[in-house]
């Protein structure tokens, strides 16, 4: 039989389907809890909304830089998520196919809003060597995603597609509309000036548990 | 997946990172989920309405017709006679000149008549084919007119005036059809004309005189002569307005000095009143009909499509899903402004719409007539792009729900007859319409109205 894939809310194109990590029963319930909101029950749509939620808005904070912005693009990715809905196959996890939802709603609101629009050009540079260098990460998510929304915006989307989502820079150069080459050299910035400021946080860090006798 | 370590550990401590998000996100989600389009029943409901009012209306102008000519064909079975040719009513037929010249002894040889034709049988031709020589009486048949009066010969040989007023009398074996205002008329005026050439000892000049007065009277200076239903093309173009009395429709839009505005700490933007809308171009056209009551007054009604806009200021346009509650209904706007005066927005209403008017004119004859009117249009929204204010959330969105979709609008105006004598008159003027209706419904309040002022052009498409 022929099994339908996951397509993409925006372009239809068949999504890669994510390997579940879920136990059979739990991925019983998730089906379930998907028809009961297909079948427009509310319960099961608040239920739904209060599993993703948290680590989705974890998600719309990375691509933002605001809170309220965050919410706005997850009030948005859900909706969308509750519209779209019936384009889950149930092909890989739920919560990957939200996120990449929430994702590209995030890309798209960065593109839309005119005050992360102008900050969002990529010029066409050439490679940029990577560093090398693997700083320890003391710091924890919330530390992390701050700094992460510290960067420019083309950095920071970049950043976050590339290192927490997992994409590759031609998946990325597709989305954004800009050449390979240049998300490398994007990334490779944000990178450098990431782990500058991780290091220097951590000499900070450092300090301050010295001299607090630490 | 990322080949770095440095990568590998961002992507696992970004995972387990959460936030919890505002209870407004939900309520906002799932309003949005829940929102239901409610169908445009009534536009449906109408445009079948006007559909059906239009074949209404065709279908009674060709049963007039055809009863019309129904009355014709059995009057020259009837009497033997060609049937009129043409069911004109300014025009009088070739038998009535026959019937006419019948009745007086010719001295010398009648003129050769001319074969009928469509139009021909003007009262002019009657005259001029008519022998100029002193008219006597003679008690010989006359040929029955194919008229409502062709009983009238007796009544001629009698000696008494006939009577210009209705009934007439009429020969219900043949003329059961019912018969119109301006035929009766014509009847009448028939009649009057031969009892003139039988009584009187006037010289034919005189009487030819005399005649063609009475047929100017009648046929060509009457304002009853049309009778039919007179369609015409109107143009509006002007400015429009929501405001709440008449004289706001040309005011400009109120741009605020934001730095002035009282800062209540929070950002500043919780004292940020609506901006004030502007006068901006709008235009209408459509198609009229008219029908004539009186000499002096005209009833119309007609179709038009109607574009009202209005400007006003705002501040940044914002490409984000936003739910605003007005008075517990709450919308999910896919956009909006916000509080400013940064930029000019314009703001578009799209109407369909039935205006019923009552004119007066105030010299049908004269060379320019002047004709005000009164009336009352039946408004429906088609689209539209305006803008609304939230007063609790400070912000402008396009919300459609929150207009109301069907209003009642009052106009009055003035149009000055122009190329009276064209086959297609012009009437020009000024016009006015504002709403009795409020523009927004009770969900978000207000008292504005939809105002137009302009100059309003009808073309008659009628042909004389």
């Amino acid at each position: 039989m022929h099994a339908e894939k996951n397509t993409c809310l925006w372009c239809n194109e068949a999504m890669p389907a994510v390997v579940s990590k879920m136990k059979p029963r739990e991925m019983a319930d998730e089906r379930q809890l998907v028809r009961d909101c297909l079948r427009q029950k509310p319960e099961a749509q608040r239920q739904l909304y209060n599993l993703y939620a948290e680590s989705m808005l974890g998600v719309c904070y990375r691509y933002t830089k605001s809170v309220a912005d965050a919410e706005d693009v997850l009030q948005e990715g859900f909706i969308r998520v509750f519209k779209h809905l019936h384009q889950y196959k149930f092909e890989g996890e739920l919560g990957a196919w939200i996120r990449r939802v929430m994702v590209t709603t995030a890309l798209n609101f960065l593109k839309k809003n005119h005050r992360y629009r102008t900050e969002l050009s990529f010029d066409n540079e050439s490679l940029h060597p990577v560093a090398d260098d693997n700083p320890e990460l003391r710091i924890s998510g919330k530390e992390l995603a701050e700094l992460i929304r510290q960067l420019p915006v083309g950095y920071q989307t970049i950043f976050n597609l590339h290192a927490a989502e997992g994409y590759s820079h031609v998946e990325i150069g597709k989305m954004l509309g800009i050449h390979e080459g240049t998300s490398r050299s994007q990334y490779a910035r944000a990178r450098n000036l990431l782990i500058s400021w991780l290091e220097k946080k951590q000499q900070t860090n450092l300090k301050t548990g010295y001299y607090a006798g630490k | 997946m990322p080949e770095n370590e440095f990568e590998k550990k961002v992507h696992d401590e970004l995972q387990g990172f959460k936030l919890k998000p505002s209870e407004a996100v939900w309520e906002q989600v799932e309003a949005a989920i829940r929102k239901k389009k409610r169908k445009n029943l009534l536009l449906w409901l109408l445009l079948p309405l006007v559909l059906c009012g239009g074949l209404l209306i065709l279908l009674m102008e060709n049963g007039k017709k055809n009863s019309a000519g129904t009355v014709a064909q059995q009057a020259s079975q009837h009497i033997g006679a060609p049937a009129p040719v043409n069911k004109k009513e300014n025009t009088f037929s070739v038998n009535d000149k026959k019937a006419i010249d019948k009745n007086v002894v010719e001295e010398e040889p009648a003129v050769k008549e001319k074969p009928a034709t469509k139009n021909e049988v003007t009262h002019a031709a009657a005259i001029e084919s008519k022998p100029k020589k002193t008219f006597i009486k003679k008690n010989q048949p006359a040929i029955p007119l194919p008229y409502a009066d062709n009983s009238s010969n007796d009544d001629l040989l009698s000696g008494e005036r006939p009577q210009r007023n209705f009934p007439i009398e009429t020969d219900t074996r043949v003329f059961n059809a019912p018969l119109s205002v301006s035929e009766k008329l014509m009847s009448a005026a028939k009649k009057e004309m031969k009892w003139e050439v039988q009584q009187s000892r006037l010289p034919c000049e005189e009487i030819e005189i005399r005649m063609d007065s009475l047929m100017h009277t009648f046929f060509v200076s009457s304002p009853l002569q049309n009778n039919k239903w007179e369609w015409s093309v109107s143009v509006k173009s002007g400015f429009s307005n929501n405001s709440e009395n008449v004289f706001g429709i040309w005011g400009e839009e109120k741009a605020y000095d934001l730095s002035s505005l009282p800062n209540t700490g929070s950002g500043g933007q919780s004292m940020i009143p609506p901006s004030g809308t502007g006068a901006a171009f709008s235009f209408g056209v459509g198609v009229e009909v008219k029908k004539r009551l009186s000499n002096r007054t005209f009833l119309s009604w007609g179709l038009q499509y109607a574009q009202y806009s209005n400007s006003r200021k705002t501040g940044a346009r914002v490409d984000s899903l936003r739910v605003v509650n007005n008075n517990f209904v709450s919308y999910t706007a896919d956009y909006f402004y916000r509080a400013g005066n940064n930029s000019t927005y314009k703001s578009t209403y799209r109407f369909i719409e039935i205006p019923v008017r009552f004119h007066w004119k105030s010299d049908p004859r004269g060379r320019l007539s002047v004709s005000p009117e009164i009336g009352l249009t039946l408004v429906r929204l088609l689209a539209s792009n305006g803008l609304v204010y939230s007063t609790s959330q400070h912000f402008y969105y396009n919300d459609k729900e929150i207009i109301n979709k069907t209003q009642l609008h009052a106009s009055a105006g003035i149009g000055f007859e122009l190329f009276k004598k064209s086959r297609h008159p012009l009437t020009l003027g000024p016009y006015l319409q504002f709403g009795l209706t409020p523009h927004y419904n009770k969900n978000y309040g207000g008292r504005e109205r939809i105002g137009f002022g302009g100059i309003r052009a009808v073309w008659s498409v009628k042909k004389k």
